[in-house]
């Protein structure tokens, strides 16, 4: 316990120097407007300003990426209150009772309580971050490839059945991620795989290019050639910040709630943030005792969901910090942060980059007062932004988008890759199939096929060794429960559908 | 009909994907080589995908009453004009390639006038040639201005 105080107050030395405490303004300043503009998601933004940490140190870089994710949770709520737009998927529920508290004159309340409970929250998530990612990295020094291999694929199939309404669809996105990670050469035998030649495709598809075309350009297709409703935005004053003394006394359950509610869906792979804030409305709305002021403007259905994604998002670095496996594209995002700055999250990160572990979690600390800071009193300044033009700004960010994929590797080809799954994903997007799968698949693609083929060799070719080897036989049995569990659904649904006939 | 068109094309993916990847050595469960995963992969892809196209064409899809509101017109010059983009940003620069790339995508965007576009594009691409040639250092071609 001691130790773990040594170290923070160590990171938060690291932290207070000028350069990280700028990466961290600027990483919250960035992260709030790309969650207040709808049309460039959080991890887009992050692809999109992965060029620009290239020139940074490792510390700086992940400060300001981890600012750009938590900001966005933050940033998400405003849209969501004044205009009834929902900046991220994690902030859709927020537009039930914010907007209508809105429409009663109660948006400064509402934005106060948003604020007040995403700060508490976000730092209640990042004690138990502080915590728990050292006890978990510390046990994950133990593992070996069968074992990184099990987690990998239990989170999969975890992420494949809360993304999406389809299982099978998301499961599909998935393996085409796995297909997408095989590109290139292979770390193993320095074979090159499916290049058809291309030399600069041998290095493989570099995620940050695919997170900003399956994220990126697919929204930015979508604001720039769908019809776009007109809204009307709302001022807010200073004065009209305050919450009641009621509103005030009604918000502190939901919060500490929503932060509980928050914490453990966040170690959970998948859709984190908007998993968590929908779990939270619901459990409000039981517990309320007037359900039937929901969607009418109660404040538990602001308070509880904005804390909640909050503490998801801190409880999402957990695996990424610990075992350097991330389960929702985001952490993907930072995972890409670490490595293109030499440094590979998992369990050895805190003992051979005790600053950047350290320093990280120390600026989330700052981040989340810095964000209580600049949203409250500016939050006309972040709704006017709201009434810039998307035909004008979307191009902008194609531009950036483009300049960002050339830069990645100083090539034409990532700019096609780009492009290409940029249309792709377009099109798949709109009849049912979720991004986020194909993004992790991509990521864990070489975690998993080290982990199975090394594993495979450890035991001896035989599939019953792993399944049963204590903790990785666990994992994998557990996660083969989820695929029969998926998998009985729609053949229970037709076995039914047969007796109706 | 879209939901069989993306369904469609996701099977023939994995059908192509599949034998490419047949091209590199399974090995063995014993001794795994570097067409191991990329078979397995296949394989399900196949199976996943095929279910789903099925399915889709006895119309049992879950996107089959999914309708674009997408204007097809302009998706196509603005994909168009990405692809230009792409094949003249070496031979004439990234000044002048991104300047008429914000250009062409404003106006497909629909805004209004050329003032505004010309003066948004120039000042732009003039702020992110500075930020990324001078500020970090990425090689963005020359082209035909310097």
């Amino acid at each position: 316990m001691l130790e773990t105080f040594s170290a923070l107050f160590d990171g938060f030395a690291v932290c207070f120097s000028l350069e990280n405490i700028f990466a961290c303004i600027a990483g919250v300043l960035v992260g709030t407007l790309t969650g207040v503009l709808p049309g460039i998601g959080v991890t887009g933004a992050m692809a999109l300003l992965l060029p620009l940490t290239y020139g940074m140190d490792a510390t700086p870089a992940t400060i300001l990426f981890a600012g750009i994710y938590y900001g966005a949770m933050y940033g998400g709520s405003t849209t969501s209150i004044l205009v009834n737009l929902p900046g991220e998927a994690a902030s859709v529920i927020t537009c039930l009772d914010g907007n209508a508290m809105a429409k009663k004159g109660r948006a400064g309340a509402a934005l106060s309580i948003a604020a007040i409970g995403s700060f508490i929250a976000g730092t209640i998530g990042l004690v138990g971050l502080t915590f728990f990612a050292p006890v978990l990295a510390d046990a994950a020094l133990k593992f070996g490839p069968p074992e990184y291999f099990a987690i990998a694929m239990l989170g999969l199939v975890l992420l494949t059945n809360l993304t999406g309404k389809n299982a099978l669809k998301s499961f599909l996105m998935v393996l085409v991620g796995l297909m997408l990670s095989t590109i290139g050469v292979d770390s193993v035998s320095g074979i090159s795989r499916l290049t058809f030649g291309i030399p600069s495709l041998m290095r493989g598809l570099e995620f940050g290019v695919v997170a900003m075309a399956v994220f990126g350009i697919n929204d930015l297709f979508g604001t720039l050639v769908e019809p776009q409703e007109k809204k009307e935005i709302g001022h807010v004053t200073l004065r009209e910040l305050y919450p009641t003394r009621d509103e005030m006394k009604r918000s502190v359950g939901p919060i500490l709630r929503g932060t509980l509610i928050g914490f453990l869906i966040g170690l959970m792979p998948g859709p984190a943030g908007t998993l968590a804030s929908f779990s939270s409305y619901s459990v409000e709305k039981k517990l309320s005792k007037h359900p039937e002021q929901f969607g009418q403007g109660a404040i538990e259905g602001v308070a509880g969901p904005e804390s909640s994604n909050n503490a998801a998002s801190s409880a999402a670095m957990v695996p990424l910090l610990s075992l350097g496996l991330p389960f929702a594209p985001p952490a993907a995002m930072l995972l890409t942060g670490f490595i293109v700055h030499g440094i590979t999250p998992g369990p050895t990160l805190i003992t051979q980059h005790p600053d950047v572990f350290w320093g990280l979690i120390a600026s989330m600390y700052i981040g989340n007062v810095f964000l209580v800071i600049i949203n409250l009193p500016f939050v006309g300044v972040w709704a006017s932004m709201l009434r810039t033009p998307a035909n004008i700004l979307m191009p902008i960010v194609m531009v950036i988008t483009m300049t960002g994929a050339f830069a990645t590797n100083n090539s034409v080809t990532d700019m096609v890759v780009l492009l290409i799954l940029g249309v792709f994903a377009y099109f798949v997007a709109k009849y049912g199939y979720s991004m986020a799968p194909l993004a992790v698949g991509i990521v864990l693609g070489s975690t998993i096929e080290t982990g199975l083929t090394q594993g495979m060799i450890i035991c001896e070719g035989s599939v019953w060794k792993m399944m049963t080897r204590p903790l990785s036989g666990t994992i994998l049995w557990l996660a083969l429960l989820l695929v029969a569990a998926t998998l009985f659904k729609p053949v229970k649904k037709l076995l039914i559908n047969s007796k109706d006939d | 009909m879209g939901e069989k068109l993306v369904n469609g094309g996701l099977f023939l993916l994995s059908i192509l994907y599949t034998y490419f990847a047949r091209g590199y050595s399974f090995g063995s469960p014993t001794a795994p080589k570097v067409g191991f995963l990329p078979q397995l992969v296949g394989y399900c892809a196949i199976v996943i995908s095929g279910y789903l196209l099925v399915r889709s064409l006895m119309g049992k899809g879950d996107a089959q009453n999914v309708k674009l509101r997408c204007d097809y017109k302009r998706l196509g010059l603005l994909v168009l004009s990405m692809v230009v983009y792409i094949l003249i940003f070496k031979p004439v620069g990234y000044l002048i390639s991104t300047a008429a790339l914000l250009y062409a995508a404003m106006k497909i965007g629909r805004v209004k006038g050329w003032k505004i576009p010309a003066a948004v594009s120039v000042l732009a691409s003039v702020f992110f040639f500075l930020v990324f040639k001078v500020f970090l250092a990425v090689p963005l071609p020359a082209g035909l201005l310097f």
